[in-house]
């Protein structure tokens, strides 16, 4: 198991000096360094600059005699101007609001649970990682059928108890109402990465420093602050880190999705990936779907942000 | 009195259990259902017991080409692999090894590689695809996998050649030994089991990819997850069908994951969590 999380201060190391490279020391670095750049800038760059040209114009693949035009900002006023746009942003955020704050719930229990589990831990962790290492659009299938009003296991049984059904919490099919089909997805998804978040706060839990308790102890300090007030602080930078990439996945789901509800009932669970293929992909309006990506781009990129200050600190020391 | 501390000590392992078996009830009845006749797959109330057979399997398998589809996906996800590994352990050592300017940079540029919609990339790259006549070959998938992988692996080899003892290969240098064969003799043979690990993560990473495979995959190279959707026909859903192909996309996935066990964390937290 990971043996450390906290940056712990190792011994200073001898590090080459940041300035005055010589183009002769520079040379080796570039060596190793450019082929993986200059693949990224292909691979990536090439389409991302051609993602941002034609969000410029005006084209539809479906009819490519009409040709494109140069609208300037155009397809980013009609996209803004769309509430199906603002529609998938919301639900997105929902969704990923919801999914990720009970992923860590549940995670942050659980990694306590298997901290003080006494034996087997190791199949244990094994055994519950196997939903994070599943392909997440047979995920998708698999709560598409366990949902399924008709002959889905999990239905069957919340019938049974009266949370499903007539009489019951909710009273439609689950996939029916925009609500309910949401919290499917969000079922799947706490299902799928739940494990994830409980893994990684765990082996936070495994690497805290045992002095904090020695002197809470000699304190007297009872569980519950020895819990708010030690633990979760210790433990901050793990737990931060995981949301961090949870919400930026969680913002980027298409999978379930796609397996699950379709974006229905209506367009009521239209997340914002799935609308982008929608565009692009089913109507061909590639310059809408590429001005609306970029839109959700930029929301990626300050997670990203927020994820690199976190894991770049730690750089620093290791 | 005794006694009662004891069983209270338990009492957190006998929880772990009870969640890992909550847990684990739905691929329990994924593998079920995939063992099941069509029949039994849609009758209600469930059945947990009953006699199992293989028609799905040999259905999906031989019938609905899933054996073309898997040789597909394993295909993408070696070949991405090979080139994230190369491209990654260069990069991933040139920059551990190194302070220069930009450097912070380039790995904000590598972490939103790998955390960037995927759309944003496959639908322009699905346009130029097809321009350069290259769509639904191998190359352009692999190409595409390869560009999330590569920047994973460069950031989770990079925590291994933290690891990696300087000394060893200062010593080196000052026999005369250059930069290349400090690389290649000492650092990426003690990081060896780095490299193992990131392997497993960017094969797992290739075979679970549904968007990318989506948008650039049609009829010749089809992965499992593209795929896979298309058992939901208009004529009903072979559900039990479904969860065979299920069942055999997820199974090298866990095999993996228990080989990586000790770095899985590592993996999972793009190298920021050891």
């Amino acid at each position: 198991m990971p043996d450390l999380v906290t940056p712990v201060p190792t011994p200073a190391r001898v590090k080459p000096p940041a300035v005055s490279l010589g183009l002769r020391r520079r040379l080796p670095i570039l060596g190793f360094i450019l082929p993986a750049v200059i693949y990224l800038a292909l691979f990536m760059g090439y389409p991302m600059i051609y993602l941002v040209h034609h969000s410029l114009l005006r084209e539809n693949y479906a009819n490519p005699g009409a040709g494109s035009k140069f609208i300037g900002l155009g397809n980013y006023s009609t996209v803004l101007h769309s509430s199906l746009f603002w529609q998938s942003v919301l639900v997105t955020a929902v969704f990923a609001a919801l999914a990720v704050s009970f992923e860590l719930g549940l995670g942050l229990g659980i990694a306590l649970l298997l901290q003080k589990t006494l034996a087997g831990r190791r199949l244990l962790i094994a055994l519950f990682l196997i939903p994070s290492m599943m392909m997440p659009i047979a995920v998708g299938l698999m709560w598409r059928y366990m949902l399924d009003d008709g002959y889905g296991m999990v239905s069957y049984y919340l019938k049974l108890v009266h949370i499903l059904g007539p009489g019951g919490l909710i009273t439609h099919p689950l996939f029916a109402r925009p609500w309910s089909a949401l919290g499917s997805l969000v079922l799947a998804d706490v299902w799928e990465w739940t494990p994830f978040m409980a893994l990684i706060i765990l082996a936070g839990l495994e690497s805290l420093p045992i002095e904090p308790y020695e002197a809470a102890a000699v304190d007297g300090a009872s569980r519950w602050q020895e819990f708010w007030q030690i633990t979760l602080p210790l433990l901050n930078r793990a737990i931060v880190v995981a949301l961090l990439i949870r919400i930026a996945d969680a913002m980027r789901v298409l999978d379930i999705v796609f397996a699950i509800t379709g974006g229905g009932p209506g367009n009521s669970t239209m997340t914002a990936q799935l609308l982008t293929y929608n565009i692009g992909f089913g109507a061909f309006q590639t310059g809408l779907a590429f001005a609306q990506v970029i839109l959700v781009l930029s929301a990626t990129v300050v997670a990203c942000a927020l994820i690199f200050t976190r894991v770049s600190r730690e750089g620093a020391a290791a | 009195m005794k006694a009662r501390r004891s069983i209270g000590r338990w009492l957190p392992t006998a929880g772990a259990v009870a969640v890992v078996t909550l847990f684990l009830i739905p691929v329990l009845w994924t593998v079920e259902t995939s063992l099941k006749t069509r029949i039994a797959a849609w009758s209600m109330p469930p059945h947990w017991v009953f006699r199992p057979s293989l028609a799905n399997y040999k259905a999906v398998l031989f019938d609905h080409g899933f054996l073309g589809y898997l040789k597909n996906s394993l295909i993408v996800a070696v070949g991405a692999t090979a080139i994230a590994l190369i491209l990654g352990s260069l990069a991933a050592y040139g920059l551990e090894r190194n302070r220069f300017r930009g450097k912070q940079a380039l790995f904000f540029v590598f972490l939103f590689a790998y955390m960037v919609p995927e759309m944003a990339i496959a639908l322009p790259a699905y346009l130029l695809a097809v321009q350069f006549h290259a769509i639904d070959t191998y190359w352009v998938l692999i190409a595409m996998h390869a560009t999330f992988a590569t920047a994973f692996a460069t950031w989770m080899l990079r925590g291994f050649f933290a690891d990696v003892p300087r000394e060893v290969e200062e010593c080196a240098l000052a026999d005369g030994c250059t930069q290349w064969g400090a690389f290649f003799r000492i650092a990426l043979p003690l990081a060896a089991p780095g490299l193992v690990a990131t392997a497993v993560f960017c094969l797992i990473f290739s075979w679970n990819d549904f968007p990318y495979a989506l948008v650039l995959s049609t009829l010749h190279v089809e992965t499992l997850p593209v795929a896979v959707g298309q058992l939901k026909t208009p004529a009903g859903t072979a559900w039990g069908q479904i969860m065979a192909v299920t069942v055999i996309a997820f199974t090298p996935t866990v095999i993996f994951a228990f080989v990586v066990q000790k770095w899985l964390v590592r993996g999972l937290s793009f190298g920021a969590v050891k």
